[in-house]
């Protein structure tokens, strides 16, 4: 058993500093998925897509 | 006496041994067609003939074949999702996840095409379009209404109402008769033309043209989504719920101006097959206001995002995960960022984000 310790201890501001910084990183990372929904039911209501006509034909 | 009935079984037993041995050969003829269709390989099938094994008669269901053009079967499934009267419930399934059950109905009112889509889990979400009219009426949000064209549902909305938009990226294979939800139905493969793009299998009913099943398949052929139509409904007249609901009395259209112009001192230099350039612009994202410089690609089937924004912070690695058949890849390239989102395999994405390039511009924005 070795007492040597290469790891290095982290204080608890640290550890605070990297918890915020993952935090902050998945608040990122979700502001942009949403926005990617966002902007793919947008792009429905910008673009010109010319539907086939309506006509009723029910199958008999 | 024992010999003797046996030996007076003998040639009957001959006999149906011969017609069993005919049988499992034709089956196997049968099969070994299927098998060969069911590869992912992008071959040109205009025109499929298949043997039609679900033939009510019974007698010769082997010996019949059905001549079938997929352009044909398209332009059939694409009039019968507009055009008819019908209510379908659909799961929405992705591995890992809880399947979503949602209720699909369209109709002709007024001579107007009607569609409703809800969620029939948690709080009671509701799409509605009215011709061109689509009014969002979900309980955690205000209720409103945009022009659009369509409703973005479970199924890719230009597979089954516009199918000639996916075909420069896709080829529609098809597989022959299977079933699916209790009903006959048409099995067909959409195939990415440059293996870039995951693959489909699409079923679609036999008798009225509805599409039933749509499975999203990665580059390994396994599964990551799974439309299914559990219920499908065909009625001559309006479903009750469009009768209720009037147009009158749905949100008021919120108007979008359309997006400026910018020109992007970046470009992707080289698309997959079949994706185009839809838009771009420079917006802010609604959770943590960053402004962002943007491009939406299309191939007709999916959608992905490419964000260029100021790097916050130092990211060593490339973030790259897939949620719900949803590919996010971020790269910081100080002070940038690029991110690419999309339902797109990891290795695409790669290769869209490694086609980045700077560009010289004017300095002046286009309006």
């Amino acid at each position: 058993v070795s007492l040597s310790q290469s790891r290095t201890i982290q204080t608890p501001e640290q550890q605070m500093n990297e918890r915020q910084a993952v935090l902050e990183q998945r608040k990122r990372i979700n502001a942009l998925l949403v926005d990617h929904q966002q902007q793919i039911r947008l792009k429905a209501a910008i673009e010109n897509v010319i539907e086939p006509k309506i006509e009723q034909v029910n199958p008999e | 006496m024992h010999d003797i009935s046996s030996s007076k079984q003998r040639p009957i037993c001959a006999i149906v041994s011969l017609f069993s041995f005919l049988l499992v050969l034709s089956v196997s003829t049968f099969s070994v067609h299927a098998i060969e269709s069911d590869t992912l390989t992008a071959q040109s099938f205009p025109e499929a003939v298949v043997a039609d094994s679900i033939d009510e008669n019974i007698a010769e269901p082997l010996l019949s074949t059905v001549t079938m053009d997929v352009d044909d079967l398209l332009t059939k499934m694409s009039m019968a999702t507009n055009t008819l009267n019908y209510q379908s419930t659909l799961i929405v399934y992705r591995p890992g996840h809880e399947p979503i059950p949602y209720l699909w109905k369209h109709g002709i009112k007024d001579g107007q095409s009607v569609e409703l889509l809800s969620e029939l889990n948690g709080p009671n979400a509701r799409i509605v379009r009215f011709g061109d009219q689509v009014s969002f009426l979900n309980p955690d949000m205000p209720a409103h209404s945009l022009q659009q064209s369509h409703i973005h549902g479970p199924f890719a909305h230009n597979l089954i109402r516009n199918p000639k938009l996916i075909s420069e990226a896709y080829e529609v294979i098809l597989v022959g008769k299977s079933r699916s939800a209790g009903k006959e139905a048409w099995q067909l493969r959409i195939v990415s033309r440059d293996n870039s793009r995951y693959h489909y299998i699409l079923w679609m009913d036999a008798q009225s043209n509805l599409p039933l099943k749509l499975n999203t398949l990665n580059v390994k052929g396994e599964l990551i989504e799974q439309v299914q139509a559990t219920n499908l409904q065909i009625s001559e007249t309006l479903d009750a719920d469009f009768a209720q609901l009037e147009k009158s009395g749905m949100p008021q259209i919120m108007h979008i101006n359309p997006p400026k112009a910018f020109s992007l001192n970046w470009a992707i230099n080289r698309l997959p097959v079949g994706m185009k350039k839809v838009k771009r612009d420079i917006h802010r994202l609604a959770i943590t206001d960053d402004v962002v410089e943007y491009v939406l690609l299309s191939d007709g089937m999916v959608d992905v995002s490419v964000y260029l924004q100021k790097a916050s912070f130092a990211q060593p690695d490339d973030v790259l995960f897939t949620k719900d058949a949803v590919t996010f890849l971020s790269r910081v390239n100080d002070p940038l960022q690029v991110s690419v989102i999309g339902k797109i395999p990891p290795a695409t994405a790669q290769r869209i984000l490694q086609m980045i390039e700077s560009v010289d511009v004017p300095a002046t924005v286009n309006p």
